[in-house]
């Protein structure tokens, strides 16, 4: 007899009696597994709704409103000082390297009142180039009522105030709040009159075109955005823009593109001479930008692993439970093995098996039900519109309120995996016991 | 002979319960020890968002305009300069005699276009009374140069640190504030920069400007007012005690106030804050079911496999003419005893994690460094937990309710025990 | 086979002792049960006759139906037919709760082990009963004190089921019996886990307390050894009650 054979025929058998023993108590081994199957499902839920979360998130933040990279003067991102401008000439070099995939939209922003009848109040402006701008964001595709086209403006709203046809009428399009303070709908002419540049007072009539579903809470309370041009005449702003958002296809490494842009900018601003006010021209990548935002989205694994340790180890007592009562119900039993010439170690292997039958038994279902419920959110998303008819707004951007899943390989290996750690750590504590039974203790039971 | 069914034996079934419970002890401690850290676990999850959502809606209503709001009707719904309470002084005094334990501040509320040579940009001017209002407590100390306003004071304004930068001023600078007019003109004045604070929050230091209700009434003056009724768009009233908002709210709307105004509570001026509340409980909730799940489950195994392996001792009492209802009643009442041993363990647990937290706080800093922006509110970066009475009270209960229903069914298979089984060897 | 007894060997053993009245009757039961796909006969025709204040041994292999028949006393079971009487009432005839009120007031049963309820101290095991039929506390607690000082336990009165020898939990359990005031004890064979001695002391007092008290009691055992304690004993084998 090798001892070779002697070990692989205990190993068979070990295997046997084990799964043996979890038949023995069926109430318990099926409570065990249905708790645990449970837990499972619903951590691989959670961990996809989270994922999901901050991938909507950061979705939100870079397709809508960030972009992945920008560029600004300094005395922009500081002060915002409307001065801060970025020459037609460095945008225009900038737009000429572009690595291939890289798209870029210039952005103007300024200040002005809004009136629509007898309401009125200070509005943000934002001038956008609409073809750049939709080949970097997904602005145009975010509205609540009208369209994006900005290259003329639409009839006025049959019943709406009459404008005179001879006075000059600009397409805008704003946010949702500022329609609803302002009382306005798409086919409304609204007044704005804003400081110009030059000091002068500006003013001007604007048609709206359509209503920004909220995506960013600025845009939204108080957003009029039009094209650079429409900007330019009211502003008396010469050329030049205040920001320029990039979108790159590879948007978790930005740092050589911004790098990248960054130095060719410095280049630029070596060879023509910048405007002595502004400052110097600065790169930085979203999460540079809104870093309390790139901070959460980052946080989601962290958090997937903390939520399941904790929630595992909850259930992890009630395995500890189960394990120690099998045991301990058993130690007469475990006394004859002994005598028999069982090793403890094979008793205490015995014991391992027996946990990791369970929790592979509540694996494969609880694997199964949670992909299930993870697939199930995200293809139809969980509706919290009846909470938040306007969304959620969180550091700034507000996000919609149907929140989708997202399904990778992390958010369902993560519970899988905690599960497993707090099964064999639960079963540490019987097999320890079961090495320090006396056979005495053992025998009498 | 018909005599009756034995009776109820209730002492007898609440000394074999609760002796029964302790008979493994081992499993018993194991069992209460995983629900009493479940229990203790949702007390801190509850106790932080509750906590969290009170400074949200604490610091929504030092900062905005109080626990409850007096202003014009359809003021909320479109916020027109015209909309003005022509006599403020009145209300005022009207609120003052009311005795409302806490503070009336009369405010002149409006969206205004704020330009230098330097810039220009919008601007939430707020005219306070610049010794009483509650605004003067949170601002004052975050005055990093020049002085504070004063009554009477019809030119000067303070103005955050963020928004001094954009419009390149400082104290004694020079600002033109225009606002929008009802026949869709627009009013100018000029005003002086006294002196400049900063808060750390980005939605004040960049947005708001504060000045004396006489500088910000020349714009309801602009509008038709007569300067001499004191206008105001609104008086905030701000109670000591929170929980009294809705007697007060009853109050004062039992008063005899000028037609057209209208009394309306923090909810009603931010309905979206209410929203968020509410949407943010769905998570603590979710946790909450989670836990208690595996809660429901601990105690079924336990309580399942005590039933199960007392299938001869429930035989025998039933041989011995006890009926099934009270098999029944014994093993609800044994769950009945773990639950209420394990809520004993779970308060101690939660209780003493609540008062820490409720003590030291739970500084969320490295995550939100300057606190949290969200639903037009901000949560401070450090979160101290709060439960409130009903919120003990829903979870005891819900816990003991668990509980009793995860012990339905061993009940009901002890219920079903025959005197028989009893004899089986 | 009962070489032993005294009384019992005039008599028929399915009868009663003569110029007695009798409490216990049944008429031709039998009784089937269920194993897998065969059906057992545990009873098959079983007339019997118990008579007040009898001190009966029913005795048998293992298997004979010796539980069976009890049971049937008892109202713990029903025969498949044939009819059981006990002081005048057709158990037969009583529904589940009847059946379990009847226990309660007119049978006390002492079984062959697990008597106790293990988490009540002797005396409230003991006062157990009397409880589930309703009596005054003042009275159980009275009764439950002297009957354990009856079967010599009182200084155990505090002790749990675990802390107490087989012969001293068996002899509460027959404190417990006769402290209920039943018609009849049935005793399930209560010495079948002691050993001879404390098993013939348990019987020694089982019959002293049917002289004394005047009750009735139909135990069973596979033990010859403890027949010549019995006043009457009723032989059964494979279902039947055995003549002779
Ligand atoms: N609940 C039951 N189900 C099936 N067979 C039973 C049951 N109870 C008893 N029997 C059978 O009936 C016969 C008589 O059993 P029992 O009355 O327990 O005998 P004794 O008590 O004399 O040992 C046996 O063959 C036994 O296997
Ligand atoms: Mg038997």
């Amino acid at each position: 007899m090798t001892p070779h054979h002697t070990h692989s025929s205990r190993a068979r058998m070990l295997v046997f009696i084990a799964w043996r023993n979890l038949w023995r108590n069926r109430f318990r081994t099926g409570l065990s597994i249905a708790a645990f199957g449970m837990a499972l499902s619903m951590m691989i839920a959670y961990g996809v709704f989270i994922a999901g979360e901050m991938k909507q998130m950061r979705g939100y933040a870079t397709d809508l409103v960030l972009g992945h990279i920008q560029l600004h003067r300094e005395g922009y991102v500081k002060d915002q000082d409307i001065y801060a401008q970025i020459p037609q000439g460095l945008v225009k070099e900038v737009r000429d390297h572009l690595p291939p995939g890289v798209a870029l939209a210039p952005r103007t922003y300024g200040f002005a009142m809004g009136s629509l009848g007898s309401l009125s109040t200070g509005v943000m402006l934002r001038g956008i180039s609409p073809e750049e701008e939709a080949r970097v964001t997904k602005i145009g595709s975010r509205l609540k009522s009208g369209g994006f086209d900005l290259s003329k403006p639409v009839p006025p709203r049959p019943g709406a105030e009459a404008v005179s046809p001879r006075i000059p009428v600009h397409p805008v399009l704003i946010g949702h709040q500022l329609a609803r303070t302002l009382h306005a709908q798409v086919g409304d002419t609204i007044t704005l009159v804003s400081q110009s540049l030059d000091g002068s007072i500006g003013r001007g009539l604007y048609r709206v075109n359509g209503v920004l579903s909220p995506i960013e809470i600025t845009l939204d309370r108080m957003g009029v955005v039009m094209t650079i041009e429409t900007f330019q005449e009211l502003m008396i702003m010469e050329d030049g823009v205040h920001e320029l958002v990039f979108s790159t296809p590879d948007s978790s490494h930005t740092g050589p593109l911004v790098r990248q842009i960054q130095q060719q900018a410095n280049q630029w601003a070596g060879t023509h001479a910048l405007s002595p006010f502004g400052g110097q021209v600065t790169v930085r990548s979203w999460e540079t930008i809104n870093p309390t935002l790139a901070q959460t989205v980052n946080m989601a694994g962290t958090i997937t692993v903390i939520v399941s340790l904790l929630f595992f180890s909850i259930a992890g007592i009630g395995l500890l439970n189960t394990l120690l009562m099998s045991v301990f119900e058993r130690k007469k039993e475990f006394g004859i093995l002994l005598a028999l010439g069982m090793g403890r170690g094979w008793l205490v292997a015995m014991v391992f098996l027996e946990s990791i039958f369970l929790t592979l038994g509540a694996a494969l279902p609880g694997t199964a039900l949670g992909v299930y419920w993870g697939y199930l959110l995200e293809t139809y998303g969980w509706d919290f519109s009846a909470y938040l008819p306007d969304g959620l707004d969180f550091m700034g951007i507000v996000f919609e309120p149907v929140l989708y899943g997202h399904m990778t390989l992390f958010s369902v290996l993560t519970p899988l995996t905690a599960l497993f750690a707090i099964t064999l750590l639960a079963t540490l504590v019987p097999a320890w016991r079961l090495i320090r039974f006396q056979p005495v203790e053992v025998m009498g039971g | 002979m018909n005599t009756p069914d034995g009776k109820t034996p209730w002492k007898s079934l609440v000394r074999i319960s609760w002796r029964s419970l302790w008979r493994n002890r081992r499993r018993t401690y194991i069992t209460l020890s995983g629900i009493s850290l479940g229990f203790a676990l949702t007390v801190f999850f509850i106790g932080i968002g509750d906590g969290g959502h009170n400074n949200m809606i604490r610091n929504a209503v030092n900062m905005g305009d109080g626990h409850l709001t007096i202003q014009r009707e359809g003021y909320l719904d479109a916020p027109m300069n015209h909309l003005f309470i022509a006599q403020g002084k009145q209300l005022e005094q009207q609120l003052l005699q009311a005795g409302i334990p806490g503070r009336v501040a009369p405010r002149i509320q409006l969206q205004v276009l704020a330009s230098t040579s330097g810039n220009s940009i919008g601007a939430a001017l707020t005219g306070i009374q610049p010794e009483t209002d509650p605004k003067t407590n949170q601002l004052k100390k975050g005055l990093v140069t020049g002085e504070w306003l004063t009554t009477g004071d019809p030119q000067g304004v303070v103005v955050g640190a963020r928004m001094a930068e954009k419009l390149k001023v400082k104290t004694g600078s020079k600002i033109v504030l225009m606002a929008g007019s009802e026949g869709g003109g627009t009013n100018t004045h000029l005003v002086r920069v006294r002196g400049v604070f900063r808060t750390g929050i980005e939605e004040y230091d960049s947005f708001v400007m504060i000045s004396s209700l006489d500088m910000a009434q020349a714009f309801l003056v602009d509008e038709g007012a007569n300067p001499a009724g004191r206008p105001v768009t609104r008086v905030a009233v701000f109670l000591d005690d929170e929980s009294a908002m809705g007697l007060w709210k009853a109050r004062l709307k039992a008063l005899s106030l000028p037609a057209g105004l209208v009394v309306l509570d923090w909810q009603e001026m931010m309905p979206q804050l209410v929203s968020f509340v509410a949407f943010d409980n769905i998570g603590n909730y979710i946790s909450l079911v989670f836990i208690f799940t595996m809660v429901a489950f601990g105690i079924l195994n336990t309580i399942m496999m005590g039933v199960l392996e007392r299938t001869r001792e429930f035989g025998l009492l039933r041989a011995l003419g006890m009926s099934p209802w009270a098999l029944f009643t014994l093993v609800v009442m044994e769950t009945f005893w773990l639950s209420l041993t394990a809520l004993a363990i779970g308060w101690v647990l939660g209780g003493g994690l609540h008062a820490y937290f409720a003590l030291w706080g739970l500084d969320m800093s490295a995550m939100y460094p300057g606190g949290m922006a969200t639903s037009g509110t901000v949560m401070d970066s450090v979160i101290y937990s709060e439960l409130s009475g009903a919120r003990v009270g829903m979870l005891t209960g819900l816990i003991l309710g668990i509980t009793l229903l995860s012990g339905l069914y061993p009940a009901y298979r002890a219920l079903r025990v025959t005197p028989l089984q009893a004899l089986q060897t | 086979m009962n070489t032993q007894t005294t009384e019992a060997s005039a008599q028929s053993f399915s009868q009663p002792m003569a110029g007695t009245k009798p409490l216990v009757v049944m008429e031709g039961v039998t009784k089937r049960y269920r194993q897998g796909d065969v059906m057992v006969e545990a009873l098959r025709g079983v007339n019997l006759t118990l008579a007040e204040g009898e001190f009966s041994a029913l005795v048998g292999p293992s298997g004979s139906g010796k539980t069976t028949l009890l049971n049937m006393i008892g109202a713990l079971d029903k025969p498949t037919s044939g009819r059981v009487s006990l002081n005048g009432t057709d158990l037969t005839q009583l529904s589940g709760a009847k059946l379990s009120a009847f226990r309660l007031h007119q049978v006390g049963f002492v079984f062959q082990a697990y008597n106790l309820v293990p988490v009540l101290t002797a005396l409230e095991n003991v006062a157990f009963v009397m409880v589930l039929q309703g009596r005054p506390p003042k009275e159980i607690e009275q009764r439950a004190m002297h009957y354990l000082e009856r079967v010599e336990l009182a200084d155990l009165a505090h002790r749990r089921p675990k802390a107490m020898s087989g012969g001293q939990q068996q002899r509460v359990a027959v404190a417990r019996a006769l402290a209920a005031e039943p018609r009849l004890v049935l005793a399930d064979e209560p010495t079948a886990n002691l050993d001879t001695h404390t098993a013939f002391d348990l019987l020694d007092l089982m019959h002293e307390l049917n002289r004394e008290e005047k009750m009735t009691f139909l135990f069973s055992t596979h033990d010859q050894r403890v027949l010549e304690r019995a006043s009457r004993v009723i032989s059964l084998h494979d279902g039947k009650i055995e003549e002779g």
